[in-house]
């Protein structure tokens, strides 16, 4: 167990020796800061002091909307009808903008962070063959299976560091641009029974930032097999993001089959389960949890079994 | 010194991709405390057996057992024995000299002690340098650090594929008297592998002659460039080639004779040298030298390789 620790230290030290694995960091630390400023200073939106006004006239469009237009979908409709009420809620109890809003809305920057790991996942082992550093690597006492689970953690632990980064620096921001004083605010949802309800905001954090993890780590652990498999760092970055991008087009131009649920990205997206219609009718949390398994099992196995058997040549 | 202790027993090493064999049935063994060389051309499984032997290549057929452990089944208690540079010392080369010795110590079970690191590197003249990055090093002071991570653990073998590529004539000289002073007074087994017979000649106990993946023999140096032949080739720089040539001709009638440009070469039972001096002299023709013609190693080698071309 030790000597993990150990892989795992020098894969860290070899990371952040880096210059790179440093910018992305940086650059993250800079959206984040950017979607809060953005958030409290764009004049339309209800996050300043005008914020009563912000509501009151959202309100308002959604009740024209509804009232004119006559074909709306039904799930459309009465998504509507549940903002309207949340929003008369807020209102009502004198719910203000708060640091939760802006911690919310960075949580889109995720997908930075999935890029940045991406990036650290598809160098992670391409790079040593690239260096040549792989012949030194290997003739060591340890066993593959251990290197190759050492560079694995280092690259998780990277991207748990960004989002712990992402959290922290945000809720700072968000803190210092809306004030700390709203922070006791509840997570409002409207309940079956069509009313509005108080939730804990912490654990509603916690718990969008969570799913969202759900993607990162199957579109991480497939560009270190990627990494792995082709031994080109350009290669598998390019490829795992290409098909991360490609994936919400495709499924929309694929639903009318019903294989597509089958599809990695099909199930990366968790939280339709809790607030909302699945993709494909009879799509269940626990079918999706046994696909992404599936897949991760496949990914991690495949990237096992190549690093542990490829001749090192050349 | 060199002792009957075996380190290495290679047997039956056989790498095949596809239909070609890469290396066919190789058997030999290395023993404790000697510089062991892998001759060869370019492509001809000196470097395909040494990866197999560190394990980098999986073996087709055959066995490779280091300290009484095999290679393909114990490879942990196997390569712990081994210190290797394969091909060139690739380091990396955003960190220091020294952060590499430490991702390396990192990885030997038990760890090492920061005094070795500290020996290591004073072994190898590296301390003035260690703690600048290994991009702005020489490629001398990079083989010198390849060497380093290689003695960390203190091995008893150490393998070397083509370590003098791309040194300048002082590093190459260094790099040997290094291998030799490991070899004598640690014990340690070393092994390099080179296409250049000069360089082998220079450094090695016992070198392995393998070409399109076969071992030829295996030779101590000393057997190579002895001679134990009854006859020895000699040449004669004279004045008066031509008068020589006929009068040697008179009387050794079964002697090779041939002609150069100084005077003339014969092959001769040693014996009889005194003799075409003294009849030389008698028959007046001046002598500027006799000089006995060794064969040379690279004879041997292409010889023994049934003249195909090295390098």
């Amino acid at each position: 167990m030790s000597s993990l620790i150990r892989l795992v230290r020098n894969e860290n030290m070899k990371m952040y020796r880096r210059i790179s694995s440093w910018i992305l960091i940086a650059v993250l630390i800079l959206l984040t800061i950017g979607v809060g400023l953005l958030l409290r200073y764009d004049s339309s939106s209800d996050n300043n002091e005008q914020w009563r006004n912000g509501l009151a006239s959202k309100s308002k469009e959604i009740q024209e909307v509804l009232q004119k237009e006559q074909n709306i979908p039904q799930f459309q409709r009465t998504q509507m009808e549940k903002e309207m009420k949340i929003y008369q809620y807020r209102l009502d109890h004198n719910f203000g903008p708060s640091v939760w809003n802006g911690v919310k809305a960075t949580s889109s920057l995720m997908s930075f962070v999935t890029l940045s790991a991406v990036v650290i996942a598809g160098g992670i082992v391409a790079s040593e063959y690239n260096w040549g550093t792989i012949k030194l690597l290997l003739i060591r006492p340890q066993n593959r299976t251990k290197i190759l689970l050492s560079k694995y953690i280092a690259t998780m632990g990277y991207a748990l560091l960004m989002i712990i980064i992402l959290l922290s620096v945000s809720f700072i921001t968000n803190g210092l641009l809306f004030g700390f004083q709203e922070m006791g605010q509840p997570y409002l949802y409207v309940a079956q029974n069509g009313t509005v309800q108080e939730g804990n905001m912490l654990v509603n954090i916690l718990q969008t930032y969570g799913l969202s993890s759900v993607e990162m780590i199957m579109v991480v652990t497939f560009a270190f097999m990627m990494s792995v498999v082709f031994r080109s760092s350009a290669l598998a970055i390019g490829l795992s993001l290409f098909i991360m991008f490609i994936s919400q087009p495709l499924i929309q131009f694929l639903s009318k089959f019903s294989w597509v649920k089958y599809y990695l990205f099909a199930n990366t997206n968790l939280s339709v389960y809790l607030e909302g219609t699945p993709l494909i009718p009879g799509m269940t949390l626990t079918f999706s949890l046994i696909v992404l398994a599936g897949y991760f099992l496949g990914f991690t196995f495949i990237s096992w079994f190549v690093f542990k058997k490829r001749d090192v040549a050349a | 010194m060199v002792s009957e202790q075996t380190i290495i027993q290679i047997r039956n090493l056989t790498k095949k991709i596809g239909r070609k064999k890469l290396v066919d049935s190789l058997t030999f063994d290395i023993k404790k405390g000697e510089v062991f060389g892998f001759l060869g051309p370019n492509g001809a499984g000196k470097t395909t057996t040494i990866r197999m032997i560190v394990g980098l290549m999986s073996i087709t057929k055959g066995e490779v057992i280091i300290e009484g452990k095999s290679i393909a089944h114990e490879f942990e208690q196997a390569i712990q024995h081994v210190g290797a540079i394969v091909e060139n010392p690739e380091m990396y080369k955003f960190l220091t000299g020294y952060q590499n010795l430490v991702h390396f110590a990192n990885m030997v079970p038990g760890g090492i002690k920061k005094e070795r690191i500290k020996e290591v590197i004073k072994l190898v003249g590296l301390e003035s340098r260690i703690h600048d990055k290994v991009k702005t090093y020489s490629l001398g002071m990079r083989q010198r650090l390849g060497v380093a991570q290689a003695l960390l653990h203190k091995p008893s073998v150490l393998i070397l594929d083509e370590p003098t590529n791309g040194l300048d004539p002082s590093g190459i000289r260094e790099l040997r008297d290094y291998l030799r002073s490991l070899a004598q007074n640690e014990g340690v087994s070393v092994i390099v592998s080179s296409h250049l017979l000069s360089e082998m000649e220079l450094m090695c106990d016992r070198i392995a002659i393998i070409q399109n993946g076969k071992l030829i023999d295996v030779k101590r140096i000393t057997e190579l460039v002895q001679n134990n032949e009854e006859e020895i080739t000699v040449m004669f720089t004279v004045a008066q080639s031509q008068i020589a040539i006929e009068q040697v001709k008179k009387y050794m009638a079964d002697a090779h004779i041939s002609m150069t440009e100084t005077g003339f070469q014969i092959t001769i039972e040693r014996e009889r040298i005194p003799d075409i001096i003294t009849l030389l002299a008698d028959n007046c023709v001046r002598i500027y030298e006799v000089k006995h013609i060794t064969k040379t190693l690279e004879d041997k080698f292409l010889e023994m390789t049934e003249g195909e071309k090295i390098v």
